[in-house]
């Protein structure tokens, strides 16, 4: 089986450090083939973060793959960044944090990178869940108004998954295996994508999270690495 | 090693999951070679039992039987007042070890001074502890832990246990056990990274592992149990939150029924 994490924070903060070969190892010690990055936050300029995930992915091209942090407080900059990105650099979606970056959802800054989103072809994935900025409703609108972009968010916005066919959930961290025991009974497994969040989350908890859950054979296959290989063109 | 998961339900089949019995309750424990349970009734007062008088009798049966395993908080309605007072003296006497509080489920701010603090005062008698569900946004208006930190500044002599650690609160949970040095913090439903900083801002003596078994399903106390012994805290600090702590505090005197890997 084919094992990928869908989301890993690369780079140094003024919280934590991991570099390319860091995340490697953690990856190999877990057993994990691949890893999706993206740079850790703060911010708010991300120019210097992103260009580290791009170097991370040309030497372990066939471990990491980038998703582009954008944040939109940047307006044309980020724009034009983000365009180059996936155009020139490789990247294979975009990651953007309300939260962190201190805007609104639904506010219009997030309008030029769902439309450049739309027009590239890439997900975007929005941290959501602890704030005001980026609840998980928040993120089931965007998908609503976006329809063509495949939007994720962590597994907390289940509920405006439901009903927004273009979400998909990324798993970690998992506070326990509830949720996949949820999309065992009631959600599309094919809109589901295991994650890690490391080095907040810890990869040998969310793999034996999804060991102890009630998952089938094959959507385990496919939330641990099928889709997002899917969603991504890996 | 000791092993005490400080946050448990128990109840008879019907009204609560699996397992049912004292004697299911143990083998669940023995499988997760965990020494001893705290447990108290799973659901509220509204569902089956206004008083919990069953409920809380049905633990002490079990109590009776695995004197050395299973430990009870008392779970009490605070709504009826004399109730509950009565409840709380009858079945610390009893040897449980103190009461559950569960403020949204019971409608209650964890520190209303008419319904809560009459319990307390009884607890603080009998010489007990509290255990209080907390949570955010579920709990909001009931039992934020600064409610509890009110509690603790008038109750200083009772260890008033945070449950969840304040879940999505848990900078305020921290915050607060800094402040009242009679506030635990119970690890369940937190963050292997929300232990260490618990760790590390009021120290290891005052964090303990809880699961909340059977809500968080049947691996709840492995998974739980694994987030402690990830954390980047000394070995001593982690055995001091599995068990250790919660056993020096309430005066338990479990001992190790396992052998050490």
């Amino acid at each position: 089986m084919v094992i990928i994490d869908a989301l890993a924070f690369l780079g140094d903060t003024i919280y934590w450090k991991l570099s390319a070969e860091d995340l490697i190892k953690r990856m190999d010690k877990n057993g994990i083939d691949m890893a999706v990055a993206t740079p850790p936050p703060p911010g708010p300029d991300y120019t210097e973060a992103n260009k580290k995930v791009y170097e991370a992915v040309k030497r372990y091209p066939d471990r990491i793959v980038g998703f582009f942090r954008v944040n939109p407080q940047y307006r044309e900059k980020a724009l034009k960044e983000a365009r180059a990105a996936v155009e020139e650099w490789g990247f294979k979606g975009f990651k953007l944090d309300p939260t962190n970056e201190a805007y609104g959802i639904t506010s219009r800054v997030v309008e030029g990178v769902m439309e450049l989103a739309r027009e590239l072809k890439v997900p975007v994935y929005f941290h959501t869940g602890d704030s005001i900025f980026s609840p998980p409703e928040g993120v089931g609108e965007v998908a609503r108004l976006y329809p063509k972009v495949t939007v994720m968010m962590h597994s907390s916005g289940i509920h405006a998954a439901m009903s927004q066919q273009n979400i998909v959930l990324a798993t970690g961290p998992l506070g326990g295996p509830r949720f996949l025991d949820a999309v065992s009974e009631r959600f599309d497994p094919r809109r589901v994508v295991f994650s890690t969040c490391v080095p907040i989350g810890f990869p040998e908890l969310e793999l034996r999270i999804v060991e102890l859950s009630t998952l089938s054979g094959e959507n385990k296959h496919l939330i641990m690495g099928e889709n997002i290989k899917r969603i991504l063109g890996l | 090693m000791v092993v005490i998961d400080a946050h448990t339900h128990f109840a008879e089949k019907g009204k609560g999951s699996p397992p049912n019995t004292p004697e299911e309750l143990v083998a669940a424990m023995d499988k997760l070679r965990i020494d001893a349970m705290i447990t108290t009734p799973p659901y509220s007062s509204i569902s089956f039992d206004r008083t919990y008088d069953d409920a809380n009798t049905f633990i002490y049966e079990a109590m009776k039987k695995y004197p050395d395993r299973i430990f009870g908080y008392v779970r009490v309605n605070p709504h009826l007042r004399k109730n509950a007072i009565e409840s709380a003296e009858k079945f610390m006497k009893m040897g449980f070890l103190g009461v559950k509080f569960h403020p949204r489920n019971e409608a209650v701010a964890a520190n209303d001074p008419v319904l809560v603090f009459p319990v307390m005062e009884k607890v603080e008698k009998l010489g007990g502890c509290v255990l209080f569900h907390t949570g955010q946004p579920d709990t909001y208006g009931f039992a934020q832990p600064t409610l509890c930190g009110d509690v603790a500044d008038s109750f200083p002599s009772v260890p008033i246990i945070i449950g969840h650690m304040g879940k999505g609160l848990f900078d305020d949970a921290i915050l607060v056990a800094k402040w009242f040095d009679n506030i635990i913090l119970e690890t369940s439903f937190r963050t292997t990274h929300n232990i260490e900083k618990a760790v590390k801002i009021i120290g290891p003596e005052r964090v303990v592992y809880g699961s909340d078994f059977y809500m968080g399903g049947p691996f709840g106390p492995e998974i739980e149990m694994m987030k402690v012994k990830l954390a980047d805290i000394s070995k001593r600090e982690k055995e001091m939150i599995l068990g250790d702590n919660i056993n020096r505090i309430l005066k338990m005197g479990v001992t190790s029924h396992f052998e050490e890997d």
